[in-house]
């Protein structure tokens, strides 16, 4: 790690910035809030020592990231609901896009939430099962699990004509 | 042939499994072809999913917030601004101070560039330097975009050194499903521990301390000020991080048994439960997590049968195996009620008399069971047992995690089964079921007639390999019980203890469940009170009420709800229910509502106008007949007890220390359930005057001051 703190902090900013932004804004369901947390993680992350975090930079800032979110939303949660705010940051991008993909993604929107999140840190940000364990702390089995889980709910449903299990 | 709800398809398919678990998975789906369209597919839609989901749109953050995340940065490497600088920005900068090594590296081994743009004099505190800024500034909006995206090249000065170890990570976590990456990651798991106390949050904490021994006072009381307020917010943190822990336990819903009337339903039939492990999770929420428990963990049937009570045994010659002893007298909570107490004690074998064993003991090893309370205590509690087994005992460990093995054969050496607990390890996922299918053959295998045949099951419960699906698994557990091999069934571990399945599956093996939160509690269960754990004395043992409408309106159980039975279980012997151990004692408590006064709850039914009035009564004064059905634990058919139950009207303070005790845990298990007919102060005042010289009853006092500060 030869790189100053501030490079390091820049780095990472650049590569996880979007990753995280989108991470929190999905858990919150708020772009507002997302940045606030998104924000306070890199200002967390300007706390760390490198070396401590070499290999674990990914896990580190999407835990934090995910902590700080659950603090949000126990926090304002009744707030949040009450105030009548409609979600702000929705999978859906108005940019156009094939049907297929739209129906896809609609699909995953529809998962259960734990599955959902287990699916977007694999498949969007390209986590292994073992750093998602540790971000969502829950077993590497039951990543595993969950994951296999949300694949085949999608596939049955995009093949409505083949039964499941 | 491979299920197709077999996660492993997935893990395959993702790259995600270890070359040992890869190796033997592709030998097993080389003659599986719908296993390999399977492993296909599951790739054709991972891939579908990394090229859509790369395109999903990511809000920025404000070019404001990269500047002050830019301006943290910096401030760690100007150590003497802090006597310049706001408070709250102080303490961020306070923790470079004291990590004089880092600065010093950084200095001597960073490249020119970067000791060139380091200020050596306090920076302004709102101008960040322009190395960070001007890069910022050129960036568009919407900052780094999608997976791809993230790395933006050209935006980084010429002479940037670019740090390998990050760049590394991200080019891995981009690389979508084929490899899944984090295979340098496996091998230093949890390395991380971001905001745990001790962790990185506490380092300010600790620097501060530093500080004040050379900075001014104002200063100083500022920092203070500062620290504790984020030493509060810490706390508050690591509460919620509980919370969230907890919420992943598995607990079912308790729906506590309402008031029936008599006139509409006349008896009341349940299956006993000598299961203890509610107490133990209870105490281990109030005394290692300093919290209360969720209510859904709080079974006060367990938490009344965790302690011993005086009961007489059976005497010697009885011809059955254990002894009923009621006793009835005012409600501690509602003066105008009365508790009428059953309590059943087993006869008491000595260790000696011990029949011989035959035990499997059945250990999860999967990556869940890694943790200091789990794996660790499982050894430890197998070796208290392993030390008690005589020479005609026999054990054999089987242990499963990505898959199901054979450790130990069955064996009766003692130092073989002691080096084989030993070298127990965790890693890989739960096959539970597979496991199962293995020890309940091993089990059967060496099957001792007359003698104890049992599996004890050391895990989590956190099942999630093979037959995940809960009720395949009971119906194989009770499949298996069918053998005449009982089941114990061991839980360890939190925050992903699944607390109903287990209790569902020892319920459905003919078994007892407990939970182990310490070596304690195993020297409890596996020591003191060996015998009852592992040597069944009865089987299906049911009780039923036939209240006498003449002296009683309305009754409640109190607690042993998920026991229920339905009044025509209690002649079917084909429907199973509850085991007592040698020594075991069971108690139930039923609240009685004296004839003539209201039952709470909803408004009566009305009389069915075809139905003619109550006969006669067999014995007018009695409150209700008591009915026992049990069978051998070899038998099929079951016997059948009845008596006859008075009130002798007695006041609660004269009752017997038990009665007292069980309706002060009673009444304690109902306060946490969220009750509100006795304060935890009543509760304490009871429990003090039955607690005797018990040290698990003075435990239990202690239970109930920490509830109480809790509480407030």
């Amino acid at each position: 790690m030869a790189a100053s703190r501030e490079e390091w902090v820049e780095t990472a900013l650049g590569r996880y910035e979007a990753p995280l932004m989108r991470y929190a804004a999905r858990l919150l369901d708020d772009t507002e809030l997302a940045r606030d947390v998104v924000q306070d993680c890199f200002v967390r992350l300007c706390e760390q020592r490198p070396e401590t975090l070499d290999g674990h930079l990914a896990e580190w800032l999407f835990t934090v990231c995910r902590r700080r979110s659950i603090d949000h939303l126990r926090r304002n949660g009744r707030m949040h609901r009450l105030d009548g705010t409609e979600p702000a940051v929705r999978m859906e991008d108005p940019v156009e896009r094939r049907e297929e993909e739209q129906a896809l993604l609609e699909r995953v929107a529809l998962l259960p939430k734990l599955q959902q999140e287990v699916l977007l840190l694999k498949f969007q940000e390209g986590l292994s099962y073992r750093q998602i364990s540790a971000i969502t702390s829950t077993s590497v089995g039951n990543v595993g699990y969950l994951l296999h889980h949300a694949l085949r709910t999608l596939r049955s449903q995009l093949a409505p004509g083949r039964s499941q299990g | 042939m491979i299920d197709r709800n077999d996660p492993r398809l997935t893990a395959f398919a993702l790259g995600e499994m270890s070359a040992e678990d890869r190796a033997e998975f592709e030998k097993m789906i080389e003659a599986d072809p719908s296993a390999r369209a399977e492993i296909d597919a599951i790739r054709a839609l991972g891939a579908k999913l990394g090229s859509e989901l790369e395109h999903a749109a990511a809000p920025a953050l404000t070019e404001a917030q990269r500047a002050s995340v830019a301006k943290a940065a910096q401030k760690r490497r100007i150590p003497l601004a802090i006597l310049f600088m706001p408070v709250a920005a102080c303490l961020l900068a306070a923790v470079a101070i004291f990590w004089p090594n880092e600065v010093e590296h950084a200095t001597r081994v960073g490249p020119p560039t970067m000791v060139a743009r380091a200020p050596e004099a306090p920076a302004p505190a709102v101008a960040p330097p322009p190395g960070v800024t001007g890069v910022r500034a050129g960036r568009p909006a919407p900052g780094f975009r999608g997976p791809n995206g993230s790395v933006a090249p050209g935006q980084r000065t010429p002479s940037d050194p670019a740090p390998s170890a990050p760049r590394e990570e991200v080019t891995e976590m981009l690389a979508l499903g084929s490899n899944g990456g984090g295979a340098g990651d496996a091998e230093k798991p949890a390395v991380v521990a971001p905001e745990e106390p001790g962790g990185g949050g506490a380092v300010p904490v600790l620097n501060t301390r530093r500080i004040a021994e050379s900075r001014d006072d104002g200063f100083l009381a500022e920092v203070r000020r500062s620290t504790a307020a984020m030493t509060a917010e810490m706390e508050k943190k690591l509460a919620e991080l509980q919370r969230e822990r907890a919420s992943r336990e598995g607990y079912d819903r308790i729906r506590e048994n309402p008031f029936i009337r008599v006139a509409e339903e006349d008896s009341s039939t349940f299956s006993i439960d000598v299961d203890t492990a509610s107490y133990a999770n209870v105490r281990r929420f109030l005394m290692q997590e300093n919290r209360l428990p969720p209510p859904d963990a709080v079974r006060i049937e367990e938490m009344v049968n965790y302690f011993s009570y005086a009961y007489e045994p059976p005497a010697a010659g009885s011809p059955d195996p254990f002894r009923i002893h009621v006793e009835v007298a005012a409600c501690p909570w509602d003066a105008t009620h009365r508790l009428a107490r059953i309590a059943i004690k087993g006869k008491v074998i000595d260790q000696r008399e011990r029949p011989a064993s035959n035990l499997v003991f059945l250990v999860d090893v999967s990556g869940s069971m890694d943790e200091p309370n789990k794996l660790p205590l499982v050894q430890a509690s197998l070796r208290l047992l392993a030390n008690q087994l005589g020479e005609k005992d026999r054990v054999a460990i089987a242990v499963y995690a990505g898959a199901a093995g054979l450790v130990l054969p069955s064996t009766a050496d003692r130092q073989q089964i002691l080096d084989a607990i030993d070298r127990l390890k965790a890693g890989g996922s739960t096959a539970g079921a597979a496991g199962i299918e293995l020890a309940y053959e091993v089990a059967t295998a060496n099957f001792l007639k007359g003698g104890t045949n049992r599996v004890i099951l050391c895990t989590d419960g956190d099942f999630n390999v093979g037959i995940t699906d809960a009720g395949a698994l009971t119906r194989l557990i009770e499949e298996k019980a069918k053998s005449g091999v009982f089941l114990s069934v061991l839980g360890f571990g939190t925050g992903n203890y699944q607390d109903a399945r287990m209790q569902q599956l020892a319920d459905k093996g003919n078994g007892n469940h407990a939970y182990i939160d310490s070596i304690l509690e195993a020297r409890k269960v596996l020591g003191e009170e060996m015998s009852g754990t592992l040597v069944t004395i009865a089987k299906d043992v049911k009780i039923q009420l036939f209240f006498n409408p003449k002296t009683v309106a309305g009754f409640r159980l109190i607690g042993y709800e998920n026991r229920l039975l339905s009044k025509q279980d209690f002649n079917d012997d084909t429907k199973d229910a509850g085991e007592i151990g040698a020594g075991h004692s069971v108690t139930a408590l039923y609240e009685l509502v004296p004839a003539g006064m209201d039952v709470p709850g909803p408004p009566a039914v009305d009389k069915n106008p075809f139905v003619a009035k109550a006969e006669a009564t067999v014995d007018e004064d009695a409150l209700f007949q008591l009915r026992l059905r049990y069978k051998e634990p070899d038998g099929e058919k079951s016997k059948l007890l009845e008596e006859m139950v008075r009130d002798g009207k007695g006041t609660f303070d004269a009752a017997s220390p038990d009665f007292r005790w069980a309706s002060a845990v009673a009444a304690f298990g109902m306060a946490l359930r969220g009750a509100t007919a006795m304060g935890l102060d009543a509760v304490l005042e009871i429990a003090k005057g039955a607690a005797g010289d018990d040290k698990y009853r003075h435990e239990f006092l202690r239970l109930v001051e920490t509830a109480k500060l809790l509480r407030r």
